[in-house]
């Protein structure tokens, strides 16, 4: 093993950029121990990789993911590819001792997540890591979310409720690729359990809202009971005219509330209950940029916000520190295991969507998974 | 601001059922009848009176409500006192502090009630800042920042109203709403000392006002025949820098040509311990910044609640998230000036707030000509 750690990209759609950025940007931070490098590029389009990669300045491309996975430069891969060309390249890089960042969505459906979650134990069971690309928990607003809803503050989790609103698929020319918008926009799933809720059942409804292309659904909604009492809500759009990024994480306990819109990712809204005395009760508005929030100790003094980026760049932080120490990967990081379980919910709503009926998470795993798997 | 007021007291005994006086409206009257017939109609007042004296002289009046451009105000004011009627004047209440004083000085011979229109400090938002500053939770106050910005003036064809002739107006955009940013100055930070400051006119010429005009609004200027144009002698923007007395500074800006602002009125003010603001836009909330856990420290969005002066018989559906509005603060003030009346008390903004507010405005345009700092002088004997 060389002292560079060098990384292998496999894909070059638009995230490979932010993915580059994030790693290209880890310098800046405290030293990891060894250089991360990007060393290959893999793509199936010749000519969109070729420029990609020069784009980023990797000497090494590849129309072969074999090649990249079995360089011998290459100590990590990062499986950034559309979600079908998830599993393979991923367990190929395991039988090979080489940890894998996989973006989210893990793998096509559950049974395909499931089995990418088990390849992922065993991995780590030689000392080999996995994670999975769920990069707004890196937003330092949602790691501080995190912390204050894990530290009982909110009381017990009553209701949770997200958004995710984007117009892209009526504007400009952005073509649909086929994807789905229940699992396009999982990180509004992942947030659910990111925050300390599991899911217990589902009831979901789903539209394509646009004309043409592949027969997918363009938006949902979903209502989800949560396991220990509580209510959530789920909602989707890629086709919600005005909203560029309007994604709102919202959590309500029996103590207080926070909530948080990406469009504004720097600050988190905060209610402590134990505030409402001599009138001065509400939101706090927290401008999430101290040194002592979540991730911010490398960065800005106070004040100076981060952009979407941000995530990138710490997600690639915690994954490459772990790599190079040896050790697993952070709680807040997402594991396979997060990708299995955000699959199971995302499945539980397209299932409920279809079929017109209450789905139970427990329905979605299990003896009836083990029996319809292919 | 005729209807304003109007509305306000027609609302009163639902908001106030408790009041100790009930307003009846009995008179109305101004020099344009079609206008006056139709706010007799719309509020019920139970007549139309020839004019202000008919309106003064009349027996079954108590009080009289003055809403005239400032420089008519001193006239009708000191009429109105001398016929032992109580008096509330619309801000601002004269073009200067002698003027103001003149009006003071008659209302206490006559030993009338004298309520200043200032309707801002009235807003539930507003008081509940006033009421953090006094109680000390932002502490020592070091600074206000302060705006009124609008866009009613921005359009060079909006005719030459009275709001842009000094004669009726006494000056311009200062008086009118930098009027108010001294207001709520001096209610929630205290006297004002010194005032430096500037004053800019970018619309020198504007077409004259059709016969019909009103307010803003200046009807159709076809109707006075070949189109015809006027100079206008008061400013569309100024800014101050002021002192007050206890050592804290204040920032004002107000316009009347900024595009796009309707009717922004935004308040910051910041203390030693923490910070408070309030913009009109949002009228029903105000942001506090107050010590308390590093972790999550940051402004909190407060909605006016039951709790907060003044609020509980304006949220009239019985809780804060359900909003009052801009009307609620004139319902606020004149439920307050009311209870004063019934109790023989003064208001709790009267007259001398107008002699005082006007003093600050003397000295912001002093300041604007002179081009230095000028001190805020009252007139003799108060």
């Amino acid at each position: 093993m060389s002292d560079v750690l060098g990384v292998g990209i496999i894909g070059s759609g638009w995230i490979t950029r932010a993915h580059a950025l994030g790693i290209r940007t880890l310098p800046h931070l405290e030293s990891l121990g060894r250089p991360v490098r990007i060393t290959m590029l893999a793509g199936r389009d010749r000519e969109r990789g070729q420029a990609m990669a020069q784009r980023l300045e990797v000497e090494r491309f590849t129309t072969d993911w074999h090649e990249l996975v079995e360089d011998p430069a290459v100590d990590l891969v990062a499986n950034l590819t559309a979600v079908g060309g998830h599993r393979e390249a991923t367990e190929a890089a395991f039988a090979l001792g080489k940890p894998v960042l996989c973006e989210k969505p893990l793998g096509v459906d559950r049974f395909e997540s499931r089995a990418m979650a088990d390849a992922a134990a065993a991995a780590a069971s030689a000392g080999v890591q996995a994670a999975c690309g769920f990069n707004y928990r890196f937003i330092p607003a949602m790691r501080l979310a995190r912390e204050i809803v894990l530290s009982g503050r909110l009381g017990r989790i009553l209701q949770f409720r997200a958004l995710y609103l984007q117009d892209y698929a009526v504007v400009g020319s952005r073509r649909q690729n086929g994807s789905q918008a229940v699992t396009d926009y999982a990180h509004i799933v992942d947030f659910l359990r990111y925050l300390g809720c599991e899911a217990d059942a589902v009831q979901a409804t789903s539209a394509k809202l646009t004309d043409g292309g592949p027969d997918v659904e363009d938006a949902y909604v979903a209502a989800v009971d949560l396991r220990g009492g509580g209510l959530a809500s789920l909602e989707a759009s890629r086709v919600a005219r005005g909203w560029k990024g309007r994604q709102v994480v919202e959590v309500n306990g029996t103590l207080g509330s926070l909530w948080w819109d990406m469009e504004d990712l720097n600050r988190l809204h905060v209610f402590y209950a134990a505030d409402e005395v001599d009138g001065t009760g509400g939101f706090r508005d927290v401008l999430v940029t101290q040194p002592d929030h979540p991730t911010l100790g490398p960065w800005w003094p106070a004040g100076h916000t981060i952009g979407w980026e941000h995530g990138f760049i710490h997600e690639w932080h915690d994954f490459a520190s772990a790599v190079i120490e040896g050790r697993p990967i952070p709680a807040h990081q997402a594991s396979f295991e997060d990708g299995y379980q955000a699959a199971v919910i995302c499945d539980a709503i397209l299932t409920s969507a279809r079929e017109g009926r209450r789905v139970a998470i427990d329905e979605m795993t299990g003896i009836a998974a083990a029996g319809s798997a292919s | 601001m005729a209807g304003a007021h109007s509305t306000a007291l027609a609302n009163l005994p639902h908001l106030y059922p408790g009041l100790a006086r009930r307003p009846r409206l009995v008179a109305v009257a101004d020099v344009n009848a079609t206008l006056a017939n139709a706010l007799a109609t719309r509020f019920g007042y139970e007549r139309v009176a020839e004019d202000a004296e008919a309106v003064i002289a009349a027996a079954d009046i108590d009080l009289v409500v003055v809403c005239l451009p400032p420089a008519l105000n001193r006239e009708v004011v000191l009429a109105a006192a001398s016929a032992g009627k109580h008096v509330v004047c619309e801000k601002p209440m004269a073009e200067s502090a002698e003027n103001a004083a003149i009006m003071l000085r008659a209302c206490q011979t006559a030993g009338v009630f004298h309520g200043l229109g200032a309707g801002y400090r009235w807003s539930p938002a507003v008081r509940a800042i006033g009421h953090l500053i006094r109680d000390g939770e932002l502490g020592t106050i070091r600074s206000m920042r302060a705006s009124f910005m609008l866009d009613y003036g921005a359009d060079p064809n909006v005719p030459l109203l009275w709001r842009f002739r000094r004669s009726l107006s006494g000056g311009g955009i200062a008086i009118d709403t930098g009027y108010h940013l001294v207001d709520c100055a001096r209610f929630l930070v205290g006297e004002i000392e010194a005032v430096q400051a500037l004053t800019a006119t970018f619309i020198t010429e504007r077409p004259l006002p059709g016969a019909d005009a009103v307010g803003n609004r200046g009807g159709d200027p076809a109707q006075t025949g070949p189109l015809r144009s006027g100079s206008v002698d008061v400013e569309d923007a100024a800014a101050a820098l002021v002192t007050f007395e206890g050592g804290a500074y204040g920032v004002f800006e107000t316009s009347r040509v900024a595009i796009g602002k309707r009717i922004s009125l935004q308040i910051e003010v910041h203390g030693s311990r923490g910070s408070a603001e309030w913009d009109l836009e949002r009228p029903d909330e105000f942001r506090v910044c107050l010590p308390g856990d590093p972790f999550t420290f940051g402004f909190r969005r407060v909605l006016v609640n039951p709790g907060h002066p003044g609020a509980n018989e304006l949220l009239i559906g019985g809780t804060d998230g359900t909003s009052i509005g801009w009307l609620g603060q004139e319902c606020a003030m004149w439920a307050e000036f009311l209870t004063a009346i019934a109790a023989g008390r003064p208001g709790s903004a009267d007259f001398s707030d107008g002699v005082r507010d006007s003093a600050v405005l003397d000295a912001w345009y002093a300041a604007a000509e002179r081009g230095s700092r000028t001190a805020v002088v009252l007139p003799a004997g108060l």
